[in-house]
């Protein structure tokens, strides 16, 4: 599929906004979002634009995963200082609903080992998954700080009855290469779950977390 | 999808030269302008070097085409006897219609009328019998429960007012012995739901709201166990519940996260008549999993599926549903192209992995499909989609015999008719 934003447009926006956010410094890490507008859409009919992109530059550094692991990942996990809990530890809980969701709250994601994922629900209860944080499987075969880097690159997008959707695709310390990857990558990616794809798209912008729009489209 | 814009010669050649790019940048607009108006010329091509054996030969036996712009069918459900076949599909005018054909024409239809979209349909106990009870869902909170035998037809609604005003259903199923119904609903101040239901009192008889983040899209009661239902939604998760148990926090067996956001749920069974779930997602992959596992023993993603269809570049296509074609496990998968009218419709055949084999192609399609019903032992596809056309497909006589149902014996079976049909499930 042939993109509809030429390579300056693309590399012009993300120097502005990034020349923006290091003139106007802010006293934490901007998010840079993708904006998308579409036109000749209807959420009633057409099939929800819903899903998940895995990028190829992490666009949430200081997202914290927790691992919830069996013997052989929490020791890993110790060693790699990252942070665990074991089975003892999620069985205290006891599926107190009060106590499962401060878990959830202070953590962006879990990671599971096979022997545990089984018993989440009934280790907590449905806590997780109403914090919309059901962990994901870790398996022995793949390494645990790539699959953590895989958490950290995958992005979420669902759009509501509004005709537009945000994602957060970067970060305003990324290389300018590594932003501009990640835009194409998730614009290429979103347009083609478009029946008509760029006849579905009225307008594209980028943006900084405070800093003003770049139109794309 | 690769990344070969960034690495594409040309663009960086022409980058170094701004004043082309301009000039090349403006030439584009004015195609996109163009091609408004053009959206059947297809950017996509078929390989068509490589010869396809398609092994099972269809034919359309019936079309209907209720020709309103923009009204698509959205849902469908059908059952079938012998050569009578009952369909009722779910168009987005707010009406269901529901058709009795008898060897290929058309016997009656009815016309239900709701007053808001219509979110899915279904045929009462899928027993023998062919039924008379059709189950029609709305987006404004209301089940509807109709009799085509009576006068006034609707007899029942189902409606959750709780908490005021009814709840945004967004998918329903009905128990394998016709007493319950489940219903999934949009998030609600924070909340989605699962709410259930006694068919015959009518009853509400509660709801679960705490194991889903997102708009929960599918609910369906397990085929032959009644305890249990499967619930998916936006979040990517799909939860297994035994209904039997008093608690949410106790009903709720296993979770499995599909790393997505899911569009279409179907039980079906393996080779050791296990039971398998599949998973279509919004971004067009499928997944199977067990019941059992932590992850899905089989995942097909979207480019796999346009290559076994032949179509190039990927992001065309669409998986429409996942079908069980026999008592062996064995299924297929009915795709097509999501893309200008969509004409190309086409199964494939499931192997035990990754790979797919091109089963049938069905010409004269001309829509997008978006739902379909199939039966495995007469191998008929029923299928409705964005031009608000009904198809019915049956394998053509030119199949070998063992493929082909026996046409003729089917015909002897008693043909049904609504007046015959004197049970009264609810």
């Amino acid at each position: 599929m042939s993109s509809k934003v030429s390579k300056d447009t693309l590399y012009e926006a993300v120097n502005a906004v990034l020349l923006q956010a290091k003139t106007n410094k802010k006293n934490f890490l901007q998010t840079v979002e993708l904006q998308i507008g579409l036109k000749n859409y209807d959420p009633q009919k057409d099939k929800r634009f819903s899903g998940t992109i895995k990028l190829k530059h992490i666009p949430r550094p200081k997202m914290k995963v927790c691992i919830l692991g069996d013997q052989q990942h929490c020791d890993e996990a110790e060693v790699a200082k990252v942070p665990f809990m074991d089975v003892e530890a999620l069985k205290k809980l006891n599926k107190n609903k009060k106590l499962v969701k401060k878990l959830a709250k202070r953590y962006d994601a879990f990671l599971a080992s096979e022997a545990l994922i089984k018993q989440i629900p009934r280790l907590l209860g449905p806590g997780l998954n109403k914090a919309g944080k059901f962990p994901g499987l870790l398996s022995h075969q793949e390494s645990m700080n790539m699959k953590i880097d895989e958490v950290k690159a995958t992005i979420k997008f669902q759009m509501k009855k509004v005709l537009c959707l945000c994602v957060a695709v970067g970060h305003v310390d990324m290389k300018s290469e590594e932003l501009a990857q990640n835009i194409h990558l998730s614009i290429n990616f979103l347009v083609s779950l478009l029946k008509k794809h760029w006849q579905n798209v009225r307008s594209l912008h980028i943006k900084s977390t405070m800093g003003p729009p770049q139109r794309l489209y | 999808m690769t990344l070969n814009f960034i690495t594409d010669g040309e663009t960086l050649n022409s980058s170094s030269d701004s004043d082309s790019t301009n000039q090349s940048l403006i030439n584009e607009e004015n195609v996109s302008d163009g091609s408004e108006d053009d959206i059947n010329s297809y950017p996509f091509v078929f390989d068509e070097s490589k010869e396809i054996h398609y092994k099972i030969k269809y034919k359309q036996i019936f079309e209907e085409d209720i020709n309103i712009n923009e009204v698509y069918i959205l849902n469908l459900d059908a059952q079938k006897l012998g050569q009578s076949l009952r369909v009722a599909t779910a168009h987005t005018d707010h009406t269901c219609r529901v058709y009795g054909i008898e060897a290929g024409s058309k016997s009656f239809t009815e016309c239900l009328d709701h007053e808001d979209q219509i979110i899915d349909v279904k045929f009462g106990s899928k027993d023998s019998q062919i039924s008379s009870i059709v189950f029609t869902g709305s987006d404004n909170g209301t089940i509807k429960l109709w009799d085509l035998r009576l006068k006034e037809k609707c007899i029942s609604v189902f409606k959750d007012e709780t908490d005021g005003s009814p709840k945004p259903i967004t998918c329903f199923d009905v128990s394998c012995d016709g007493r319950f119904i489940v219903a999934g609903t949009e998030v609600l101040k924070d909340d989605s739901f699962l709410l259930f239901w006694d068919i015959r009192t009518t009853n509400l008889l509660g709801g679960y709201w705490d194991t889903h983040y997102g708009d929960i899209t599918q609910v369906r009661f397990h085929p032959t166990e009644d305890k249990t239902i499967i619930s998916g939604s936006t979040d990517g998760i799909i939860n297994l519940f035994d209904v039997t148990q008093t608690t949410e926090k106790d009903a709720l067996q296993s979770s499995y996260n599909t790393n997505s956001s899911i569009s279409n749920l179907r039980w079906l069974k393996n080779k050791n008549e296990d039971s398998v779930i599949s998973c279509i997602t919004h971004t067009e992959d499928l997944q199977l999993w067990c019941t059992t596992d932590s992850s899905p023993f089989l995942t097909i993603p979207r480019d796999t599926v346009s290559s076994s269809m032949n179509i190039t570049p990927a992001g065309y296509n669409q998986v429409i549903n996942c079908h069980q074609t026999d008592k062996n496990g064995n299924m297929m998968l009915l795709v097509g192209i999501n893309y200008g009218r969509g004409e190309h419709l086409q199964s494939l055949t499931m192997t035990d992995g990754p790979e797919l084999l091109p089963r049938t192609v069905f010409k004269n399609n001309k829509q997008i499909v978006r739902c379909s019903w199939y039966e495995k032992d007469s191998g008929f596809l029923v299928t409705g989609g964005e031009a608000n056309i009904l198809n019915i497909w049956v394998p053509s006589d030119e199949n070998n015999l063992d493929t082909t149902p026996n046409k003729n014996s089917l015909k002897i079976l008693p043909k049904i008719s609504l007046r015959n049909d004197t049970s009264k499930p609810y």
